[in-house]
């Protein structure tokens, strides 16, 4: 059973002594109670009834027989399941906002039960929080940060250094060196002080100068080395880390791009990447050089006075554990910081990126303040955190002094007391030296253990991206399609012809949410739909999923009468052309921009496509003519001209099917004109879906559809619609028509009238 | 701006926006509020706050099932006593805002502040993101946090929490 939960054993029992008589076929636990409080109420569907049930008492029994329909409505942090029969609406139960997806899936069960059809009985297996350690999820299904496989993700990291493996081995064997070396010093000033002055061993003294000169050589070589290795390591992993993610983010689906901001995802190629980058080339050195010279260290301390080495351990917890609290303490701070930092870049790009409307509405005093009041408060952050900082160093220091004078005031009691024997003034003389190599690291350990924290976060985060599935077709489809279609062998695939047929589409963005119901279209080749209707009614996402950039819910698309689904995506693709509402042109020339679908096109075939797209002319007056750079930092365009320069990029590819999404919204009446004579050209034979807010521009269309609420209200040709006195269609056209010209009275009207 | 402004920009919307009607009487039709216009036939409705946020008892708009507005009311006051109890009802159902009561603790990691609370409707864990949209500081003193599912809860003062509520929530905020 789909939505099945443990329920509390009244209510349990109440669908038990029911499922005798009748079997449920779906049961989704609401967590709001009918006063909104956090309570668990029960919905239970059989074939002929639907139940509320809480506390081990049935609430609410409807038969289905009396219900015309069942919806779930989003409310303001919260929804409700609602029931509609002749009396009206009931309100069935409350959830919030994180079981919207299993109540919308719940009212199309009901309502396919009410309607006699079979229901479909969805599977919600992913969660909206943690299994293992509960915590909320940011989205359903994805992994839980606090439960980060750490030594999944670090071998996972070890693994993308795999080949540069003769690198790594150099790099260890550099460090595992280094550090030994590090370790003879101390030693050697002990020899020093015992033999060469203790006892006037004068001739010794070259010996040892010689061996604590050639550690220092050695140690610093090894150093140079071991780092030269990991910034080489690190560079090369995370520059083809930084590829692979752009060239996996192009291939995600867009419905992954939808639920994300572009800045999230340049932070993830940039940030993450960096950190990740950061802890290869300092923090792993780090680890591996202090993990190995601590443990050194510690054997050495004990061998050299085992009290000694008692002392000298005192203050250890303490380092460590008083690290780690004030480091949970510091990062939240720092996260304070950066983004009240972030604050205050947004506000500068803001005010910048909206210069002439802050200067013509004569803001510019307020958007002073608000600058003012945000750097005040990021300084106010910054002198926190690193207040908090200086602090957290200071006591450090302190503790560690406590240690280093506790071994000198009982090493010098025992030097003085042994004689000369053991502990003697060079093993106490070593022992600083260890001590001062020993503390030194601990103090940091807390903060490299926390940036592996994060790194390893990052990496998670990149990880993600990577494993998700890209938008090329599973094979496992492709085999089940190709397994499933007629086998014609040696056939060729056959060239799209372009006849779009929508057959019960439904389509949500988000689950639970849908945008798209029932849509129901059919283009045949060569001809032109237009798509009207309000913003927001679901045009666009019907072009959306004609592009294949989403897939439906429900439903099918067919090309030719062939699944879309089941097409190459590739040369589906290079069957289509998009003329947008604001059309993006790539930082590039105007000949490249041009022919970006088809880059081997040769340039009369792009200066052809420019006349017929009336651009031809404007492209000349520019200075370097189609080798004018546009797009970001490239010449300005107006909206017209790029408008242009998008049709004759959609006339070079030569699609069989052309999109027209607002093509000329934002442009002037004579641009418009010039425009829709190009269009005019480009469609001609060709499969065209035009969407249009003016609906005269559509007056050419072979069929129009009145998109309302996701759902086709009408269809038929102009003139069918416009026969239909209270169509929608034909409203919607007379209220244009009243409104341009009564705006146009208005504006004259307002411009007569003299200012009192 | 002045008067005569006032009724041009007033005439120009009220070509593009549908002229908002008299009080209307609101009643319930089963669960659903159904508001009537100068005696007509009562219409279903939707009740929205024009500023939830900041005006929560300020304008009430009355949008119809084509979601459009066909009424607005300054404010609860505006309506007859019958009207209030249903308009009160309707807009505590549809307005779910959890008070919290107290902050258990907090946690923030890399970006995702953790919650564990206690509101008026009960004990609740939620993850908030991207604080700049998701926490909202409201005058005097109240915070409005949206969490990654689009719950809401309330502080209504952070000075008023008491100091360990107050301790765990500053570095979430």
């Amino acid at each position: 059973m789909p939505f099945t939960t443990i329920l509390p054993p009244p209510d349990e029992g109440v669908l038990q002594s029911l499922t005798r008589r009748e079997p449920v076929l779906l049961r989704v636990s609401a967590d709001l109670d009918f006063d909104q409080r956090f309570n668990r109420v029960h919905v239970a569907l059989t074939a002929s009834r639907v139940l509320v049930v809480a506390d081990g008492r049935i609430l609410q029994c409807h038969a289905l027989a009396g219900l015309t329909t069942a919806r779930a409505d989003e409310l303001y942090g919260s929804g409700r399941l609602v029931v509609i029969g002749p009396a009206g609406e009931r309100t069935l139960c409350y959830f919030t906002r994180n079981l919207v997806p299993e109540f919308t899936a719940a009212a199309r069960a009901i309502t396919e039960l009410i309607l006699g059809r079979t229901p479909s009985l969805p599977e919600m297996s992913e969660s909206c929080s943690c299994e293992r350690c509960q915590a909320p999820l940011a989205e359903r299904g994805a992994n839980c940060p606090l439960c980060v496989p750490r030594g999944r993700i670090f071998l996972r990291i070890l693994g993308l250094m795999r080949p540069h493996r003769r690198q790594v081995v150099l790099l260890m064997l550099g460090t595992f060196v280094g550090v030994a070396m590090q370790m003879l010093p101390p030693l050697a000033y002990r020899e020093i002080t015992d033999h060469v002055i203790g006892q006037k061993h004068l001739q010794e003294l070259p010996l040892w100068i010689g061996l604590i000169l050639g550690a220092f050589v050695v140690s610093s070589a090894c150093r140079l080395l071991s780092q030269g290795i990991a910034i080489r390591i690190s560079g090369r992993v995370v520059t083809d880390l930084q590829s692979r993610l752009h060239e996996h983010l192009s291939r995600l689906r867009l419905s992954y791009h939808n639920r994300r901001e572009a800045g999230e995802m340049v932070g993830r190629v940039m940030n993450d990447t960096g950190e990740l980058q950061g802890f290869l080339t300092n923090g792993i050195p780090y680890l591996l050089v202090n993990a190995v010279m601590l443990l050194a260290i510690a054997v050495i301390l004990v061998a050299l006075d085992p009290l000694l080495a008692l002392m000298a351990f005192l203050p250890v917890p303490v380092l460590m554990l008083g690290g780690a609290w004030f480091w949970k303490r510091l990062i939240p701070m720092f996260h304070n910081r950066d983004s009240r930092r972030g604050r205050i870049y947004s506000l500068l790009g803001e005010s910048l990126r909206g210069i002439k409307v802050v200067k013509s509405l004569n803001q510019e005093g307020r958007r002073a303040l608000e600058f003012s009041a945000a750097n005040e408060q990021a300084l106010a952050a910054h002198a926190l955190t690193e207040r908090t900082n200086f602090v957290f160093f200071e006591v450090l220091a302190l503790v560690m002094q406590f240690g280093t004078i506790l071994v000198w005031f009982v090493g010098a009691r025992g030097v003085v007391t042994s004689l000369g024997r053991h502990p003697s003034l060079g093993d106490l003389m070593a022992f600083a030296g260890y001590m001062a190599m020993f503390y030194g690291p601990l103090q940091w350990f807390a903060a490299v253990l926390n940036w592996m924290t994060g790194a390893f976060a990052g990496a998670q985060r990149i990880f993600q991206v990577l494993d998700q599935a890209t938008e090329e077709v599973p094979i496992a489809m492709v085999a089940s399609v190709a397994a499933a279609a007629p086998a014609t062998p040696g056939a060729e695939p056959q060239p799209i012809r372009g006849e779009v047929t929508f057959r019960n589409v439904c389509f949500s963005y988000e689950r639970g949410k849908e945008v798209l119901r029932d849509i129901n279209l059919s283009v045949p080749a060569g001809t032109m739909l237009g798509l009207v209707g309000r913003s927001g009614s679901g045009k666009s996402t019907i072009i959306g999923l004609l592009c294949r950039f989403h897939e439906p819910d429900h439903g099918e698309i067919l090309i030719d009468g062939v699944a879309l689904s089941s097409l190459p995506l590739d040369g589906y693709r290079s069957a289509i052309g998009i003329v947008m509402q604001d059309p993006f042109l790539f930082r590039g020339s105007i000949i490249d921009n041009i022919r970006y679908g088809r880059p081997g096109a040769d340039f009369s075939a792009v200066v052809a496509a420019a006349k017929a797209a009336h651009c031809h002319d404007v492209i000349l007056q520019k200075e370097d003519g189609y080798d004018t750079v546009v797009g970001e930092g490239g010449v300005e365009l107006s909206g017209g001209e790029k408008q242009r320069l998008s049709i004759a990029r959609a006339i070079v590819s030569d699609p069989r099917i052309l999109i027209l999404d607002e093509a000329t919204s934002a442009v002037d009446s004579e641009t418009e004109q010039a425009i829709q004579e190009s269009i005019g050209r480009l469609v001609q034979g060709r499969t065209t879906i035009a969407i249009a807010h003016r609906l005269a521009t559509l007056r050419n269309a072979h069929r129009l559809a009145v998109i309302e609420d996701g759902r086709v209200v009408e269809q038929g040709t102009h003139d069918e619609l416009m026969a239909k006195e209270h169509g929608h269609f034909a409203t919607m056209v007379r209220l244009q028509g009243e409104l341009n010209r009564l705006t146009a009275e208005q504006i004259v009207e307002i411009a007569c009238t003299p200012a009192i | 701006m002045h008067p005569s402004h006032l009724s041009q920009v007033a005439a120009i919307a009220s070509v593009t926006v549908t002229a908002v009607a008299d009080v209307p009487v609101l009643s319930w039709v089963g669960d659903r509020v159904h508001a009537a216009f100068a005696g007509a036939v009562p219409i279903p409705v939707t009740l929205v706050q024009a500023r939830p946020l900041t005006d929560p008892d300020g304008m009430i708009a009355i949008i119809d099932a084509r979601k459009r507005c066909v009424g607005e009311v300054a404010s609860l006051a505006e309506l007859s006593v019958e009207s209030r109890a249903v308009a009160q009802l309707e807009l505590q159902r549809r307005y779910c805002i959890a008070v919290i009561l107290r902050v258990e603790s907090t946690l923030v990691d890399f970006g995702s502040r953790y919650w564990q609370v206690v509101t008026d409707r009960g004990p609740r864990r939620f993850l908030v993101r991207d604080p700049q949209r998701a926490v909202l500081r409201l005058p005097p003193d109240r915070i409005m946090l949206r969490d990654v599912q689009g719950n809401r809860f309330l502080i209504p003062s952070l000075a008023a929490l008491d100091a360990a509520s107050r301790l765990a929530a500053v570095p979430a905020l």
